[in-house]
């Protein structure tokens, strides 16, 4: 028998409070454990979803200015290497006309002997293509209801027709658009392109030389092609996404964890407060201080032992819930397999937090049993009263701790767990020392309640600590709520401003294949009476230097009545659209790729080209706070440059092409009906040119839907803080109410109603929620502002804006947390013996 | 026959500050007890009979004097050395609370001989006897809360002698027991004491218990103002 067993059998003895503190341990062990598998899983799903889609396709090769090229380059390069292999396609879009339906589709001639990709399709009738033989896809056979035997003619873009019949149909694993397959000499041979594709791809047979190949093949085929390993990028980019997503996550996590310590940290105070005697007997016949504390500090342990093992089988189950809301491939429009990926190491990192904060918890309570004095503790009635701290020492000690939270906080250099406690811990001083120098007018304010009024405001300044140890835990859950909700408003603020800013039209048309430039007179042609103005944008991929530009070639009479907001440096000229309408050789640079290039106004760039290159001049520079991170299309704003479409025909496109758009921008005239308008497009043109539109309002709608989305997570790993917090709270008023006992029959006895008494507990519980909600709001807008200072030393500028809506509703959610917490306690008040208690001798 | 004197103080006093006032709960006390002998000590609430067994416990040290137990001053030991005192040569019986809740009435009587390094074996064999000794070994793993306050009581007496130590204090033992239960309990700690041959310093209220004691010191004011051999 040691002090182990005492330890393990106190556990029992006060069976809700106790459990109210495991159960804190468990909601922080499993909120760790359960992000880190989901975030875990979700990346590891994403990744197979990948290699399927992308199937043997390792590495795709173009030329910078999307122009057909010699595929025996790339052949030469791939051929000299053991482990790699490569095949050419040919790629153009079309229209098809069947059955009385007109849709775009992409022609693809493939080599079926080379095209290991191809090769690997399972068909519905034959894969093999001979000179007027095609393939299509899965879709665009029920969708047209295109069967094997039957003849095609699709209308290519540069004009030519073909007439193809069709052999198999690609049964597809994902789903895919209207394909059609054809073989790629005689692509070549109708299209004009012989000896020439578009792109090539590479299968690299061992996987850890994908790297390797690629830069071999940019060695060898030079700056005028793209060479993109798109798995590998792509898992690449999802991986450093998803590494700061599951940080982001993790540190929510934490205000869980806190709320944790804050419930050890009571309960052992409370534990040592009615077991104050039992010390001085152990104390009496011979144990040790050293005895004494690890009687308390091995309850700590068995409370950490118990919430970790129920808080890491919490935590898989929590995993499952968060992987659905969190699966990337849900965000490609596939189904989640929802496997949970569990690594022992997230386990075991979930464990130790656990322990650690509990043990930080329980470590204070334990030493401060160690040192109670004998005497004291056996002789209650000569046991000193409890340390008055003053409002003036509570003052002293907790503006310095304040203030070193927010300035740390502020600096924005390494935002973390220590910034909120400093904060969190120094504003609860300084309120408890503010409250202090308030008790007489908090007492005048109630004395309209008389005998409740009276007592109320009387309590509320006993046992300090326990109360500041509640409203610490309540404030940090608040904080929380306020710094995230700031943090989405403000996001919601910033993407809004640009999609205003930049996304000027009121309806943008986005193509399935690429249109004549033309076709934006086509549009207003609808309804003229409704739409304003119609802008094209054409995109290609270019670069100067090595530094990759996405190009948009605008119509400069036009462009500026769709996108009328733009702003400009300060050197560039006013009639910028102008110049940039009459001089084929400019440019317009968004300032991040201007800074990239070191250039200004008036500067000369060499930018590559289909045939060669071009020295264009800068004859503008365009800024923005939402350059860093919107895009258009494919292209990211922050490399993107504007030339004119006369400038684009003359050097951006193939002899014999003309140059299309895929993207055209329609403004309305004021108080035009943005849905009737896109009705009518629809209905014109939508099913033709397969057609998909969006309106500023479903923009805003989606990036709403989006970055809810986004916060859904992080708002149900603060409720769950809530709930340890509401637990926090019960356990306290429990042992109010306990320690109680005997002044409440006494008033009791003295005509004192139990509903009087039940107002007066639930009184005492909402006031400690109401101060740890201005605690947390202080806090939470202190927090606010250093992740949007941390934030903007990354480039993306979130403002700093109060979530007053949020800040009701935490209002309220501390409310509630307080009247949940102490219902329970509130009714065991009202329910006290009268007899029993006052024959009690405490 | 001269008996050894287990427990002497030498002219102790004891001062407390409480707040801005200073009071003198012991002034010059002396007194001894030798080996085997029940002293029982009685006075008004506030006389410094509580204070005169904290002195002789190791709990306090007095603010001039000397207290010495089982031939060791006492007196101005350090807080380890208290501690050892008490493990090792004092065994306490308190008013109520004197049992571990989460321990049976056994692991109660074999606590203090855990504390002390006893050895497993040597525990058993003599909690069970001491138990037997109280009348209490069908009663052995039952807990606190499922014994009366009489075999508390009676736990207690057991735990407070498994060590064998010289001296036992006993701090109001039946205060909270009924006349018949504090008499059966009273009657158990003498002859226990008697058998091991250890001292008992107890302080009570009631001239019942207090008749089953060798001697009677009576206590005001922080002074021994009478002393009466019980034949």
């Amino acid at each position: 028998m040691s002090f182990a067993k005492i330890a393990l059998r106190n556990i029992p003895r006060r069976k809700l409070r106790n459990s109210l503190t495991v159960l804190g341990i468990v909601i922080g062990v499993a909120l760790l454990v359960g992000v880190n598998i989901a975030a875990e899983s979700s990346f590891v799903e994403f990744k197979n979803y990948i290699e399927a889609v992308g199937g043997k396709i390792d590495i795709v090769v173009t030329t910078v200015s999307g122009v057909p090229f010699e595929q025996r380059k790339v052949d030469a390069s791939v051929a000299g290497l053991g482990y790699a292999q490569s095949a050419g396609r040919l790629g153009e879009g079309g229209l098809i006309r069947h059955g009385g339906q007109a849709k775009a589709v992409s022609v693809t001639g493939v080599d079926t002997v080379k095209d290991f990709e191809y090769r690997g399709y399972t068909f519905e009738g034959s894969g093999n293509l001979r000179r007027n033989d095609a393939t299509i896809s899965q879709r665009m056979s029920e969708d047209l209801d295109i069967k094997i035997g039957d003849y095609i003619t699709v209308q290519m873009a540069r004009g030519s027709t073909l007439s193809l019949h069709v052999v198999g149909i690609v049964k597809a694993k994902i789903a895919t658009g209207y394909d059609v397959y054809m073989d790629l000499g005689f692509a070549q041979q109708k299209l004009g392109y012989v000896g020439r594709v578009t792109y090539a791809i590479v299968h690299v047979l061992d996987m850890s030389k994908v790297s390797e190949v690629r830069r071999i093949l940019e060695r060898n085929l030079g700056e005028s092609y793209n060479v993109r390993a798109i798995k590998e990028q792509t898992i690449a980019t999802w991986e450093g996404n998803l590494a700061g997503w599951r940080q982001g996550l993790t540190m929510i996590s934490t205000v869980a964890v806190l709320v944790s310590v804050g419930l050890v940290l009571n309960t052992m105070y409370m534990n040592l407060g009615e077991r104050t005697y039992e010390v001085g007997v152990l104390r009496a016949i011979g144990a040790r201080r050293r005895d004494i504390f690890w009687l308390f500090f091995s309850e700590t342990i068995f409370y950490a032992l118990i919430g970790i093992a129920v808080g890491v089988f919490a935590g898989i189950g929590l995993a499952r819930v968060l992987y659905s809301l969190t699966s990337i491939v849900s965000m490609f429009g596939a189904q989640s397999t929802g496997t949970l990926v569990i690594r022992p190491e997230y386990l075991i990192s979930g464990g130790i937090t656990g322990l650690l904060s509990t043990i930080i918890g329980g470590f204070i309570p334990s030493v401060s049993a160690s040192r109670i004095g004998i005497l004291n503790a056996l002789k209650p009635g000569i046991r000193p009263p409890g340390k008055q701290r003053t409002a003036v020492r509570l003052l002293l000690a907790g503006i310095p701790l304040a203030a070193a939270g927010a300035y740390m906080s502020q600096s924005g250099l390494d935002f973390g767990m220590l910034d909120i406690v400093f904060l969190i811990i120094g504003l609860v001083m300084v309120m408890s020392g503010l409250l202090r120098v308030a008790e007489p007018l908090i007492e005048s304010a109630l004395s309209p309640f008389k005998a409740v009024g009276k007592l109320l405001s009387k309590n509320l300044g006993r046992n300090l600590r326990r109360a500041a140890i509640t409203y610490a835990i309540i404030a940090v859950c608040v904080s929380f709520i306020v710094m995230m909700g700031g943090m989405r408003v403000g996001m919601m603020s910033s993407i809004g401003d640009t999609i205003t800013e930049y996304f000027g039209a009121d309806i943008i048309v986005f193509s399935g294949t690429s249109l004549p430039t033309t076709f934006s007179k086509s549009i207003v042609q609808i309804d003229p009476a409704r739409i304003q103005a119609v802008t094209p944008a054409g995109t290609t991929l270019t670069k100067s230097g090595k530094t990759e530009i996405g190009i948009f070639s605008i119509d400069p009479d036009t462009f500026p009545l769709v996108f009328d907001r733009f702003e400009f440096s300060a050197d560039t000229p006013k009639d910028v659209y102008n110049q940039l309408k009459n001089n084929l050789y400019s440019i317009l640079l968004v300032e991040p790729l201007a800074q990239s290039l070191k250039v200004k106004v008036g500067d000369q760039i060499s930018v590559r080209t289909p045939t060669g290159s071009v020295k264009l001049t800068v004859i503008g520079i365009l800024r923005g706070f939402g350059l860093s991170f919107a895009q258009m299309g494919e292209v990211p704003m922050s490399q993107a440059a504007f030339i004119s479409l006369r400038t684009a025909n003359t050097y951006f496109v193939a002899p014999g092409r003309a140059l299309r758009a895929s993207i055209f921008y329609v403004k309305l005239r004021q108080s035009s009906d943005t849905n009737t308008v896109k009705n009518e497009i629809h209905d014109k043109y939508g099913e033709t040119y397969d057609l998909q539109m969006i309106t500023i309002d479903d923009l805003m709608t989606e990036v709403n839907d989006n970055v809810g989305q986004f916060f859904v997570v992080f708002d149900i790993i603060i409720y769950m803080a809530v709930i340890s917090a509401t637990g926090g709270i019960a356990a306290t008023m429990l042992m109010t109410v306990n320690e109680r006992r005997r002044e409440i029959g006494m008033l009791r006895s003295q005509g004192m109603s139990s509903a009087h008494i039940f107002v007066l507990v639930l009184a005492e519980a909402v006031f400690l929620g109401l101060v740890g909600y201005v605690v947390g709001v202080v806090a939470g807008l202190f927090l606010l502002r250093g992740v949007t200072v941390l934030m903007s030393t990354t480039g993306l500028i979130v403002p700093f804006l109060v979530p007053w809506e949020r800040l009701q509703f935490a209002l309220l959610l501390a409310i509630a947390t307080a009247i949940i917490g102490v219902a329970y306690p509130s009714l065991k008040a009202t329910r006290v013996n009268l007899i029993e208690v006052l024959r009690y001798r405490g | 026959m001269q008996s050894e004197i287990v427990v002497e103080l030498i002219n102790v006093t004891k001062t407390y500050r409480l707040g801005e006032v200073q009071v003198q709960a012991l002034r010059g006390v002396n007194m001894k007890a030798s080996r085997g002998q029940i002293v029982a000590i009685m006075g008004p609430s506030g006389s410094g009979k509580s204070t005169i067994l904290n002195m002789v416990g190791a709990l306090d040290r007095p603010t001039s004097g000397k207290v010495i137990v089982d031939g060791r001053d006492i007196s101005r030991m350090s807080e380890d050395k208290l501690g050892q005192i008490r493990r090792d040569s004092i065994g306490y019986i308190f008013q109520f609370y004197n049992l571990i809740p989460v321990l049976s009435a056994y692991e109660n009587v074999e606590l203090p001989m855990l504390i002390a390094g006893i050895d497993r074996e040597e525990r058993s064999k003599r909690a069970h006897e001491l138990l037997g000794l109280v009348g209490l070994s069908d009663r052995a793993h039952h807990r606190p809360d499922e014994l009366s306050g009489g075999e508390q009581q009676r736990v207690a007496v057991a735990r407070a002698l498994s060590k064998r130590p010289p001296l036992v204090l006993a701090d109001e033992p039946t205060g909270d027991l009924d006349s018949k239960s504090g008499m059966q309990v009273m009657t158990i700690l003498r002859d226990l004491a008697k058998k091991e041959l250890s001292t008992v310093v107890m302080v009570t209220h009631d001239h019942q218990m207090a008749s089953l004691a060798d001697r009677i010191l009576e206590i005001r004011d922080g002074t021994i103002v009478k002393e009466t051999e019980i034949i």
